[in-house]
Parts: structure tokens; C-alpha cells; sequence
């Protein structure tokens, strides 16, 4: 029954009964039974965007902020290792944690199997709490082989294309004007949050050095310090340009 | 900017903790160079600057050695260099002085730019050691093809005398010794007229500014001479 509704509404859309499946395996896991769970695809919209609307409008209160932030940095940041965007909380709260932060020079790497760090688990659960179905996080079997407990593993990206599209549309834009997280710039979090990483993950517990994350991340940190130059500069002769019309 | 400078501070900790090599070590100015970070270069102090020898070398020319290939490094259409020599150049580093690391000397950034750039025209398409390094020369081969770049260091203090040495990959045969003007023919298509005119004009130049100049600082002859760019050049 269930089935046939879900193939009947996502009119040949894949990623969309992907979002709903989850969004139902949501409901099973909260106990909902049939009714509910019919319910609960009755109210899911039937086209991408207005789902992705609907994501938006459901975003509970208490992590508004966090959501926004995080949507905000992803636009412009990703794919982001997850070490990195771990980060978003200090976004929001105090930007001043990247200066602070003491490089981790001599944590030692352990090698993985099939198990999850907590480090690993905390980062991914507040991935999926705060950007539900718009981001997600994967992982990569060759990165798993070792890895240092504390940083989480993993590589933050969108779900699907549509969603970068979606957030980059000016409609969206307007809404991280509207919670006041315009300011400063997310491409400025971005090169605080890669540096973060990089003193989260400098151990000097492994040989080579080829095999350092953190020394690595300093191509990275680069590359974000030129979107910077590049992007918000423009940004700012826009803005002063369209204020003087 | 204070993450570029907590970036510096970090990789020093990681060298030193890791006892990395000073040949492999990282400067993040040199990086932030090689990838045209204008403001952040901007707002350093020349000092700064002027300490890292050979930073010219970074801003000339793309990296050719496999090893240390980032990805901006090749194909990047922004590694136009010429925003970032200019500044470089005001802050007072000069095309001419020689690079020296962990106690030897090398070329001067001209002689090094005129050397690989000369490789890069003349190097059979049939022996490239690897597909980066060929990247990279065809990258240089670009830059230096629209002659407006060597125009604008000779007119900016490079040595239009200068010798240097090539090795034409032709086995058993030891380097060659080349001179600018063999460049320089080279890349103005043999005009004879306009190369000479080039170099006399940047003889000029040089002596005049070699006059100005402050002890250690070529900014001086710089600033008087960038009035005088004939290039046309938007830098």
C-alpha cells in the first residue's frame, strides 16, 4: 500500500523517494504506526523544492541558528572533511575557537575496522540533526584504515546537486538574511573551520609525512583564503556599487 | 589574514615536532604567493618579505617538480602572476638578486624564469618525464608566448644581460650556454630591432634605478619606474 503511494507521488524521481524512505524510516523508529506513517507521506510534497522548502519550515527553534549557519558555511564550503565542519557550533557561538585551539602534535592513530569513534558519531549526529536530508555524511573505506580517535571521519557533502541549487537560490538567501546570518562571512568560517581541523588532526604520531592530515589541510586553508580574497571582494563592490544606485 | 598567520605558526610547530627536513619544509607565504593571495601578501610587512629569498621564483613561475605539485599549481588560469610580481617588486624584491637556501646559491629569479621559460618553448613535445611537468611548461609556454611578461620585467628591473645555462635533454650532451638575447629573439620571433631596442631601453632603466636605490631595497627604482610601463599592462 505504502509502496505503491511512494511510487505513484515521486512521479520517477529517485532522490525524492530516497528522502521520503528515510523520512519514513524517521517515523518507524519513533514507533508511528500505519496511519501515521500514511500521514506522514501525505504531508511530504510531492515536488523537490517545495520538499526542500518543507525541510526548512521544520527546522526546530532551538537549532535555527546552528542550521543556518551550517547551510550557510555548506554553500560555499563543501564537501568539507567532517573534522572540519564539526566546527559550525564555534561558528555560531564564538569565533574566536580556531586562535585558541592547542595543535594535537602528538595523539596517536589507531587503525579502524568497522567501528565508529564517538568523536565520529557526536559530528555525524549533529550533521544530521541540524541539516536533515540537505546534507550528508559520507565515508570513505581507504581513509578508515587509520585514523586518530578524536577527529571525526568522514566527508561532509550534499545530498543530492538540487540542494546546492536550491540553497544558492536568491529565496534562500533571503531566509539567511532573515535569521541574521549574513554576517560575517561563511567563506571566512570556512578557512577558521579548516584551520580548526588541521590542529585537530597535526599528529606527528605517523610515518611519512605524506600521511599527515593536518600538514595537508594547508592546501586547503589556502584555497579558502582565496575564495575569500576573490569572492568577497566582489561581494563588497557589488554591495558598495548597488548602495551608491 | 589571522588564519594565514596561525597557519604560518602551526606548520612551524608540526616541522619542528615532526623534525621535517629543511629542504621539505612549507612557507605559507610562498604558497599564499603561488597562488596570487594579494591581500594577504599586501599587508605584510616588506621585511617579512624580503627575508624569503627567492620569493620571486614562486610568483614566475609554476611548479615543475612533481613532488611539490599542489593543484593549484597546474592548469590554474589565475597564475597569471603578474598582480603578485607587481607586488612583490614594490615591496622591494628584486628580479636580480640571487636565491639562497640552506647555505648554497642559485640563480637570480630572472635568470631562473628566462631559463625554465626557454626550456618550456623548445622542449620536444615526444619527451616529457611526466604529464605534471609537461602541464607546467605548457602553462609557462602560454605565459610567456603573449611576450608581454618579459616586456614587463625588463622594464622592471630584470637583467637584459644576463647568462644562463639549459640542458636540451639531448642525451650526451652536457648544458648549454645561452644569453637574454637568445630569449628574447626567441620570443619577439627573431625581430632583432625590437629586441635590442628592449634591451637598451631596460639597460637604461636599470642604471637609473641602481642610482635611486635605497641599500638593500629596490622598491625605489620600482616606484619611480612604474609611471614609465609601456606594456600596457593593468597590474
Amino acid at each position: 500500500m505504502l509502496a505503491n503511494k511512494i511510487r505513484d507521488k515521486a512521479e520517477g524521481v529517485f532522490l525524492w523517494v530516497t528522502l521520503v524512505t528515510r523520512s519514513l524510516k524517521r517515523g518507524l523508529s519513533e514507533n508511528d504506526d500505519t496511519k501515521e506513517l500514511e500521514r506522514r507521506l501525505a504531508q511530504t510534497p510531492s515536488d523537490l523544492i517545495e520538499f526542500f522548502r518543507s525541510i526548512l519550515r521544520n527546522i526546530d527553534d532551538n537549532y535555527r541558528d546552528y542550521t543556518m549557519r551550517a547551510l550557510q558555511i555548506a554553500v560555499v564550503g563543501l564537501p568539507m572533511p567532517l573534522g572540519a565542519f564539526q566546527y559550525v557550533a564555534q561558528e555560531v557561538e564564538d569565533q574566536t575557537y580556531a586562535f585558541r585551539q592547542e595543535p594535537n602534535l602528538d595523539e596517536r592513530p589507531v587503525k579502524m575496522c568497522d567501528w565508529t569513534t564517538t568523536a565520529t558519531f557526536d559530528a555525524e549526529a549533529k550533521v544530521n540533526k541540524w541539516c536533515r536530508d540537505l546534507l550528508e555524511v559520507q565515508h570513505s573505506p581507504v581513509r578508515r584504515r587509520e585514523w586518530l580517535p578524536s577527529v571525526p571521519e568522514g566527508e561532509v557533502v550534499f545530498s543530492h546537486r538540487t540542494v546546492h541549487e536550491f540553497l544558492s537560490s536568491s529565496e534562500v538567501e533571503g531566509l539567511f538574511k532573515k535569521y541574521s546570518v549574513c554576517m560575517p562571512s561563511p567563506r571566512k568560517a570556512v578557512c577558521r573551520m579548516r584551520l580548526a581541523y588541521a590542529k585537530s588532526s597535526c599528529s606527528t604520531g605517523t610515518t611519512p609525512i605524506s600521511s599527515q592530515y593536518g600538514y595537508w589541510e594547508t592546501n586547503e586553508i589556502l584555497l579558502a583564503a582565496r575564495e575569500c580574497e576573490v569572492k568577497d571582494q566582489e561581494n563588497q563592490w557589488t554591495f558598495w556599487t548597488s548602495s551608491k544606485d | 589574514m589571522d588564519v594565514l598567520d596561525e597557519l604560518k605558526r602551526l606548520t612551524i610547530a608540526f616541522e619542528a615536532s615532526a623534525r621535517v627536513d629543511r629542504d621539505y619544509r612549507r612557507s605559507v607565504l610562498r604558497l599564499a604567493v603561488r597562488i596570487n593571495l594579494l591581500l594577504y601578501v599586501d599587508q605584510l610587512p616588506d621585511c617579512d618579505v624580503l627575508a624569503e629569498s627567492g620569493i620571486l621564483w614562486d610568483a614566475l613561475l609554476p611548479s615543475f617538480d612533481s613532488f611539490k605539485v599542489d593543484k593549484w599549481d597546474v592548469g590554474n588560469p589565475e597564475l597569471t602572476g603578474l598582480p603578485i610580481i607587481t607586488k612583490l617588486l614594490e615591496k622591494g624584491c628584486s628580479l636580480n638578486d640571487i636565491w639562497t637556501a640552506g647555505g648554497a646559491s642559485h640563480e637570480t629569479a630572472w635568470q631562473h624564469f628566462v631559463m625554465r621559460a626557454q626550456y618550456a618553448l623548445t622542449v620536444p613535445a615526444d619527451q616529457p618525464p611526466s604529464a605534471l611537468r609537461r602541464n607546467a611548461e605548457q602553462q609557462l609556454h602560454k605565459r610567456v608566448e603573449k611576450a608581454r611578461i618579459v616586456t614587463f620585467l625588463l622594464e622592471h628591473g630584470a637583467d637584459p644581460d644576463a647568462k644562463y645555462e639549459i640542458d636540451d635533454r639531448v642525451p650526451g650532451r652536457t648544458a648549454r650556454s645561452y644569453e637574454t638575447r637568445d630569449f628574447l629573439m626567441q620570443v619577439f620571433d627573431g625581430d632583432k630591432q625590437k629586441v635590442d631596442a628592449l634591451r637598451n631601453e631596460a639597460r637604461k632603466t636599470r642604471s637609473a634605478a641602481v642610482k635611486q636605490k635605497q641599500p638593500g631595497t629596490w622598491s625605489g627604482g620600482f616606484r619611480e619606474m612604474k609611471g614609465k610601463s609601456e606594456s600596457g599592462l593593468n597590474t
